[in-house]
This record gives structure tokens, sequence and C-alpha cells, in this order.
């Protein structure tokens, strides 16, 4: 086990190397067009000539030295906390994002708890009563939930009450701290959406998991022991099938949390999504780089954290 | 030995080949009631979008200024939208561009996926180990979050995004599971006697590995049909995807359109209420592809199956 865990710390590194390679250099692919309009933009006043703009922008975007320089610096700066700041209005990146964390993981636990509570239910449901009409019911109720657009569910949750009753959930960020009830109120909603389209897989991974359980020698002990089915499935079915449902939640929550895109739009939630997507659309490419890595590292030490505990909870697991 | 394969490998493949996928389809039908309603869905969908241009009232830019969002009537028989244009006309020929995506991107995917997946699994060694740490550096990046960036750099288009989704869902995990399934294939006898005849690399891939992984190749092409219309849908919604006027259905329900959902509900539901029927008939066939073509599959882990949680599952049990 613990060769094991260090055998898969260091694995990260190549692959985090990789991928602050990636980021560094995709703010190189910025297409001429865009940096002629950049610089456009920055000279909105005429103050400078066109060369004066273009260093100026260069050197903001750190691109007037040799590239292995850059990214030596950018790297250093980045391992020390500072992600630079925001090509449009010279605001610390750092800061602004830190301020975003909050929503994006209070969004993200609506949707990961949500989520369990439709998937595992209806998912073991369907396992212990196979090929029953709750089964059939429980499978496509999940390939439902994997169908439907979440961005549509969200604009018909936004219209129709609207036009019905003329309620409109709050379209301006209320503050835990400000009003809980409210703040509650509003995460719950688009939360909620998530969570359900995020059952649909979980659902049917539940089931996977917990039939191929059932079919193990030891139930077939503990049914011949005499045992009710309650403490069959719930002591020793659920117990085992349970343990790679972490790998999921695991797995699933950087998702839930940073690729909250559209929740974040449509609910107009100034999260982490939100603000990757208001730099994408004003081309601001020092946040557009710094979300893209701080993303992609999230989502690395989930899945590093998914390992380790996968390894820890389940003696069973052999690694070579 | 070594003479009989060869004299009984391309024989067995004529024969076998051209009613493989009539054998699957038949079996389909007979067995997977479910899988059968989601095709007839797609296949009626494919249908509308061929024929859009003769089905469709309307031309999709045709307005009627007169007749800004009006409720569905015998004229307009969804309604219109904000700028007089028939909404019907509209989600005919946004089929059409669904379909494009839902086919060329699963088709790009595919090819993408066997070729990494196949050249990791089949020569291993260092060459595996350097593509499998660029997998795992792709598959870092939330999808959406890669999309929208990727798509943010080469800018809009139908070409631009069907190309952008393609490639990004090859370099992802789905070549995990066609490297894994070809690593158990290279150990068999066949291909042993293939290299021992002197088989060049690509002709025992093309020739002897590529037939026995068709059907992951079909479950993977059809499985990746309603996450790409999805995909598409979405990006399109956020402004990202397919310009106006091509009538998208995720652009329908976004940018200017919203404002006047309000006084015309109708314009919010159709788009959605279509994006949900033809995903929702594309998941329902791959899944009754699947079972009926490769039951080890069965059960279906989306995303989190293809490289991790599959490894684990083998072990435990």
């Amino acid at each position: 086990m613990r060769a094991y865990a260090i055998r898969r710390i260091l694995l990260i590194f190549p692959t985090l190397l990789l991928v602050t390679i990636i980021v560094f250099l995709s703010v190189r692919f910025i297409p001429g067009d865009v940096i002629d309009m950049l610089i456009s933009e920055i000279n909105v006043e005429n103050t400078m000539s066109y060369e004066e703009a273009r260093d100026l922008l260069r050197g903001q975007l750190g691109l007037d030295k040799p590239i292995h320089v850059q990214y030596w610096k950018w790297l250093t700066r980045v391992v020390q906390g500072d992600l630079g700041r925001s090509m449009r209005n010279d605001r610390s990146i750092t800061e602004d994002f830190l301020a975003k964390v909050p929503i994006s993981i209070e969004l993200g636990l609506w949707a990961m708890i949500t989520g369990l509570v439709i998937a595992l239910p209806i998912g073991i449901y369907s396992a212990i009563r196979q090929d029953t009409l709750g089964d059939y019911i429980g499978r496509t109720a999940a390939i439902l939930m994997m169908s439907v657009p979440g961005f549509w569910i969200m604009t018909m949750v936004i219209v129709f009450p609207a036009i019905w009753w003329g309620w409109v959930p709050s379209m301006e960020y209320i503050p835990l701290t400000k009003d809980p009830l409210g703040n509650i109120i509003q995460f719950a909603i688009p939360g909620v959406i998530m969570g359900a389209s995020f059952s649909g897989g979980l659902m049917r991974m539940m089931r996977t998991l917990m039939l191929e359980v059932l079919r193990q020698d030891y139930i077939r002990t503990a049914w011949a022991k005499g045992l009710t089915e309650r403490l069959v499935i719930v002591r020793h079915a659920l117990k085992n099938a349970m343990i790679p449902v972490v790998t999921i939640v695991g797995m699933g929550l950087p998702g839930l949390i940073a690729g909250a895109v559209v929740t974040e739009q449509i609910f107009n939630l100034p999260g982490m999504g939100r603000y990757l997507f208001d730099a994408i659309n004003r081309r601001d490419y020092t946040i557009i780089s710094a979300m893209n890595l701080i993303m992609a590292t999230l989502v690395l030490f989930c899945n590093l954290a998914v390992d380790l505990v996968y390894a820890w909870i389940d003696p069973r697991v052999q690694y070579q | 030995m070594a003479e009989n394969t060869t004299l009984v490998a391309p024989v067995e493949k004529e024969r076998k080949n051209p009613p493989f996928i009539l054998e699957v389809i038949v079996r389909v039908v007979k067995e997977k009631p479910l899988g059968t309603i989601g095709g007839v869905i797609v296949l009626v969908f494919f249908l509308v979008g061929i024929f859009a241009t003769w089905l469709a009232p309307y031309h999709y830019t045709y307005q009627d200024l007169t007749a800004i969002l009006q409720a569905p009537s015998s004229r307009f028989l969804l309604g219109t939208d904000n700028l007089g244009r028939d909404l019907l006309s509209r989600i005919i020929y946004g089929a059409r561009i669904s379909m494009i995506v839902g086919l060329s991107v699963p088709a790009i995917t595919t090819v993408m996926t066997l070729l990494i997946g196949g050249v990791s699994g089949y020569f291993g060694g260092k060459i595996d180990l350097m593509i499998q740490r660029f997998v795992d550096t792709v598959m870092c990046f939330p999808g959406l979050v890669l999309m929208l960036t990727v798509v943010a750099i080469v800018g809009p288009g139908l070409m631009q995004l069907v190309l952008v989704l393609g490639i990004l869902g090859g370099l992802g995990g789905g070549n995990r599971v066609v490297r894994s399934v070809v690593i158990g294939i290279k150990q068999n006898v066949y291909v042993e006697a293939a290299k021992a005849i002197g088989a060049s690399h690509p002709r025992i891939l093309i020739k002897h590995i590529l037939p026995n992984i068709m059907a992951i190749v079909i479950v993977s092409f059809s499985m990746g049909m309603g996450g790409a219309i999805l995909a598409e849908s979405t990006l399109s919604f956020l402004g990202f995807g397919i310009p106006p006027p091509f009538p998208s259905w995720g652009a329908m329900l976004s940018g200017n359109a919203r404002r006047y959902m309000f006084d015309a509900p109708w314009m919010a539901i159709w788009p959605g209420v279509c994006l949900a029927l033809v995903v929702y008939g594309m998941n329902m066939l791959g899944d009754g592809l699947r079972d009926v073509l490769d039951p080890r599959l069965r059960g279906g882990l989306g995303r989190y199956g293809s490289s991790k949680g599959k490894k684990k599952l083998r072990t435990v049990s």
C-alpha cells in the first residue's frame, strides 16, 4: 500500500508538468487578428504608436522573452500562488478566483448531494429487483436524466413559474452571511437540476456494481444462513458495492464544481465557471489559461485522492 | 499452421462482413424493444434532417415581420419567434444540423480512438507510456471547459465545431477502452501466427485486430452520438457553437430569444423537447447495441468506466 501510494503520487508529476506546458503554450496560439484587436483596444485613446502598444501587450503576456525563460518565470510565479493579472482590467487573478471558490463549491455540493440522493436508492432498487417493471422504469429514468439537456430544464424553470405565478428565481447573488435562507433557495434550484443530470450515470453505475456484488459467493452464503433480505442487502451487498462509488464521487466533484459554466451563466451566479466564461467572451487570455490550469490541477488531485482512498478502504485491491 | 491461418482468415471475413451489421440490427429488433424504439426515433429525426427542404413549410431564414411572436396557429404550427420566423421550419432544419453533428463527430472520434488506442495498446512499452501520459493530461481538463477554450481559439462555425468536438473526444478517455481490448487481442495465437509469417504491423492491425474490435467500435460510435449532440447544443447555447442564422436547437434557446420567452413560451419548449427526444433515442439505441454486441461492457459506466473505474472493477472481482 505504501509503495503504491508513493508510486501513485510520483505519477502525477509528469502529468502536472504536461498540463502546465499545454496551458502555457495555449497563450501562444492566440490568433494574430486577436492580438491586433487587443492592441487597438489597449491603444483606444491613441496615446501610443502601434509598436508601443504591441510591446506593452507582449510584455503583459510575457511574449517578449525566449520561450523557456518565459515558461520558467511563469511557473515559479504560479507555484508561489500568483496566477498573474487580468489582461483587461489588471486585477489580480488569484484574488478574484479565491472570491469565486465558495460559490462554486456550494453549487457543486448541492449537485453532488442531490445526485447521490436520487441515484443510490433507485440504482440499488433496480439491481435487487432486476428485470421487473420497477427496474425498467428506473433504467429508463436514468437514461432520460442523461438525455435531457440541463440548460433546457433551467430555461423552463425560469420561464414557466414566471408566466404562471409571476415568480422568478433571484438573479442577484445572495451571500450566505447576509440572508442564509435566500442563499439556500437560490442555490437549491440550479444545484438540484445539475444533480439530476449527474444522477443518470450514477444510477446506472450503482445498479451495475450492485448486480456484480449480488452474484458473489458471500451473498449466497448470507442467504443460506437465512438472513432477511434487508440484512443481506444492507450489511453484505451494499457495503461492498459502495466502495467504487467513492471513485465516482471523487471524479465527478471537480466537474460539478469547476464545470458549472452553463448553470452559473443561466442563474447568474458569480462562480468559477462564470469567471472563465466571461474571460472567454472578453478574450482575456491570462484568465483563461490560469483557470484552465486550476481546473486541471483540481481534477488531477481529486483523481489522486480517489486512488489513495480507494486503496486504503478496499484491502482486496492488489497493486503489483 | 501458418498457411492455414492465411487461407482461412480472408474467406471467413468475406462471408462474415456484410451480414454482420444486418445481423446486429435483427438482434436488436428481436431482443431489445427499448433499443428498437430508440432506433426508430433516431431514424425519424435522420429522415427529417435529410428531407428538411421538402418537409419544412418555410425556409429557416424566412421572416414574416407581420407575424412576430405569434402563438401556434394553423399557419405556424409551433408559432413564430421574435424575428417572425416559423419555429416548426427552424426545428426541422435544426434536425439536419443535429444529425450532421451526431454522425460526423463520433466518426472522427472513433477513427482517432482507433488510431491512438490501437497504436498504444499494440506497440506497448515506451510509446504506450508516452501516449498515455498525454491522454492523462487531456483528461485532466473538464470537458466543457476544454471545448469552450479550444472553440474560443479556433472560432465558431459548423466545420470547426465538428472538428473540435471530434478531435477532443478522440484524445479523451475512449481510446483507453480500445487500448485495453487491443492488449488482450494481441496475445492471441493468430496474431502470433501472423507475426511469424512476416506480416507487417499495419497489416496485423487492420486485418487481424480491427475485425475483432468492430463490436466496440459500433458501440462507442452509437454511444457517442447523443453526447456529441448535447455538446454541440450546449456550446451553441453559450454562443460558441454554430453562429446564427443557422437553426441549431441549442442556439434557439439562447441569446436574444431568451428575452422574449416570457411572452412567447412556445419558443422555449420545442427545441428542448427535440433535443431530449433525439438524445434519448440515441442513448437507448446505444444501450441496446451494447447489450447485443458486447456483454462485457454491459452496465454502462459512463465516462468514468473507460479508464480507472473499470480497471479497478476488474481487480476487485
